[in-house]
């Protein structure tokens, strides 16, 4: 097993370097690789609006499935996402009521959409931490239900903004709730980035612990897993990252639920390989899927979030026939 | 070796542990028995640090409250009844884990590990099936497999909860057996919950009978057959007989007083 989870991360690194080098040559505009360097305009196409957007759709992709395994782990739950604790739905309410009140998005020049969408998601997670904070709380069922009604909660104003809305911000609402890589230059990618380099490194350093505690929890806490701490770690971490690539993409769905699901058929359960496979899948997944979104009605774009849930679902389905099967 | 001062739980407004003081020294196998509700594994989780609980509870000399949890890794192994295991990691990977609290999270598995993981795989006779997925195996291979992550954790304490429960009687007496040369030949202290009264008559050094929260004998199994201790928290009349090959008492139930 760890023979083949070893040639399939060779697999998945080769394949990732291939999609990622041929992916921004693709899209509206036929670019080859001497006009970048021959021609201005191609080159600025290529790099203040393809690489940024093959760049940050990697990224945003690793981070959401680095997100939902740890969440799997976590809750010992294969069906956990990102926005199990209701992230996204706090990120859609930060970001309607900014449309609401700026319908441009903006305020004295600051992008209120963004600031409002990753304060309503870090003011989700914070509310269910409180809650959860009190004693006997403190467990995977209460934080995944508390998810479920702050959700349904957050949904319900949505709904509501969106009545009292006009019809241009209720069609940027729904738009951004779509979720869209549809940005240029570097700088989305940077902030994306950072969330890349703090969850990534955080999982993989807890890596021992993820395994242990998906397992069991009591055999975890046995073996000296100091469980209340690497929960409120992976909580806020996964938090932070997830707040601050859907407040860039707004929510997209399926990746963080499917790319471990893949990553576990393809290298098994132990995470010193899960982590890197998941987060090569998931980088490829929404690479692929936002690439088919650029392309397949060009000029026109469809939202990279229709993209992903339409594919997504059908695979979920084909993947969770598979496995009963076998 | 364990020292258990005055233990309390309480769950709501219940006691579910109430004032239970014992002492146990390495090499010592003891089982504790009791009727369902008897706060058993309450009893054996609070030992392990897994549930908070009034009083004290002294490992070698160390209050367990004041012992970080990688420390409490190193001294007590505590093994949960295996029907909520996560069954896609390998027997080898899930024996290996057992090395956790000894690793540094950047550090790879040393040839020592190595050592003790294979021995422990070799010991539970784990061998043949030490490489496929633990949700592939029966009750008691499993059983055996979690013996085995307990050894290589290597404590000088080891707890384990029902872990006769759901298997055969080949099973059961290999598992009793596996019990019995941890506590005696590796010198550890093993705790067992059980309900199989007879397993615990015949290889427990020791045994401590608990009822509604509170221990209501702690001696040898000797003088438990000579007392009507199990008659009374079961409230049962057991028919004991003795077994003609070992010779020992054997309980079977009788009617309700």
């Amino acid at each position: 097993m760890i023979g083949r989870s070893r040639q399939m991360l060779v697999f998945l690194v080769f394949i990732s370097a291939v999609i990622l080098i041929c992916a921004p040559f693709a899209g509206l505009a036929d670019i080859s690789l001497s006009s970048v360097f021959q021609d201005s305009v191609t080159e600025r196409i290529f790099w203040q609006i393809r690489v940024p957007r093959v760049a940050g759709a990697f990224i945003a992709g690793a981070v959401l499935a680095i997100a939902g395994m740890s969440f799997q782990s976590m809750f010992r739950n294969d069906l956990a996402t990102p926005y199990t604790l209701g992230v996204s739905s706090g990120a859609a309410l930060g970001a309607v009521i900014a449309i609401k009140l700026f319908s441009d998005g903006l305020f004295l020049n600051l992008p209120f959409v963004e600031i409002l969408s990753f304060a309503g998601a870090l003011a989700t997670v914070g509310l269910i931490f409180l809650l959860a904070s009190a004693k006997k709380r403190n467990t995977a069922q209460f934080l995944i239900l508390a998810g479920i009604a702050v959700n349904f909660t957050t949904s319900g104003l949505i709904l509501f903004i969106q009545f009292l809305a006009s019809g241009s911000e209720s069609s940027s609402m729904i738009r951004w709730m779509m979720g869209s890589l549809d940005y240029t230059g570097m700088e989305p990618v940077i902030k994306m980035l950072c969330a890349f380099f703090i969850i990534v490194p955080v999982a993989f350093f807890l890596h021992r612990e993820l395994d242990l505690m998906k397992i069991n929890t009591e055999i975890a806490q046995s073996r000296g897993v100091n469980i209340k701490r690497v929960n409120n770690i992976i909580f806020f971490t996964v938090s932070f990252a997830v707040a601050a690539v859907v407040s860039q993409t707004g929510p997209i769905g399926f990746i963080g639920l499917i790319a471990p699901h893949i990553g576990r058929n393809l290298v098994g359960r132990e995470h010193r390989y899960l982590i890197p496979a998941s987060l090569l899948i998931g980088g490829l997944l929404l690479l692929i899927s936002d690439t088919i979104a650029r392309t397949v009605i060009a000029p026109s774009e469809i939202p990279v979030g229709v993209i992903t849930a339409l594919a997504g679902g059908p695979f979920f389905l084909f993947l969770l026939i598979r496995s009963s099967k076998s | 070796m364990i020292k258990v001062e005055s233990l309390g739980v309480t769950i709501g407004n219940k006691k579910i542990i109430d004032d239970i003081s014992f002492s146990a020294e390495s090499g010592e196998n003891i089982s504790i028995i009791g009727p369902n509700g008897a706060g058993k594994t309450t009893l054996l989780k609070s030992i392990a640090g897994l549930i908070d609980c009034t009083g004290n509870i002294l490992i070698e000399n160390k209050n367990i409250k004041e012992i970080s949890h990688i420390d409490r890794g190193t001294k007590i192994s505590f093994i949960p009844q295996g029907s909520d295991i996560d069954g896609e990691f390998t027997v080898r990977s899930f024996v290996e884990l057992s090395r956790f609290p000894y690793r540094k999270p950047w550090e790879s598995i040393n040839s020592k590990d190595t050592e003790l993981v294979e021995n422990a795989i070799y010991m539970t006779e784990c061998t043949e099936f030490a490489d496929r997925e633990m949700g592939s195996l029966s009750g008691g291979e499993k059983q055996r497999v979690l013996i085995a992550g307990a050894i290589a954790q290597d404590c000088p304490v080891i707890l384990l909860d029902e872990p006769l429960t759901y298997l055969d009687p080949v099973q059961r007496d290999k598992i009793t057996k596996l019990i019995d040369t941890i506590s005696k030949k590796e010198n550890r202290l093993v705790i067992t919950v059980t309900h199989e009264i007879n397993e615990a008559l015949s290889f427990s050094s020791r045994i401590l009978v608990m009822s509604q929260g509170r221990l209501v004998f702690d001696d040898v199994p000797e003088k438990l057959m000579v007392s009507n201790v199990l008659d009374a928290v079961f409230a049962t009349e057991f028919m004991k007989i003795m077994n003609p090959v070992t010779g020992k008492m054997m309980y079977f139930p009788g009617g309700s007083k």
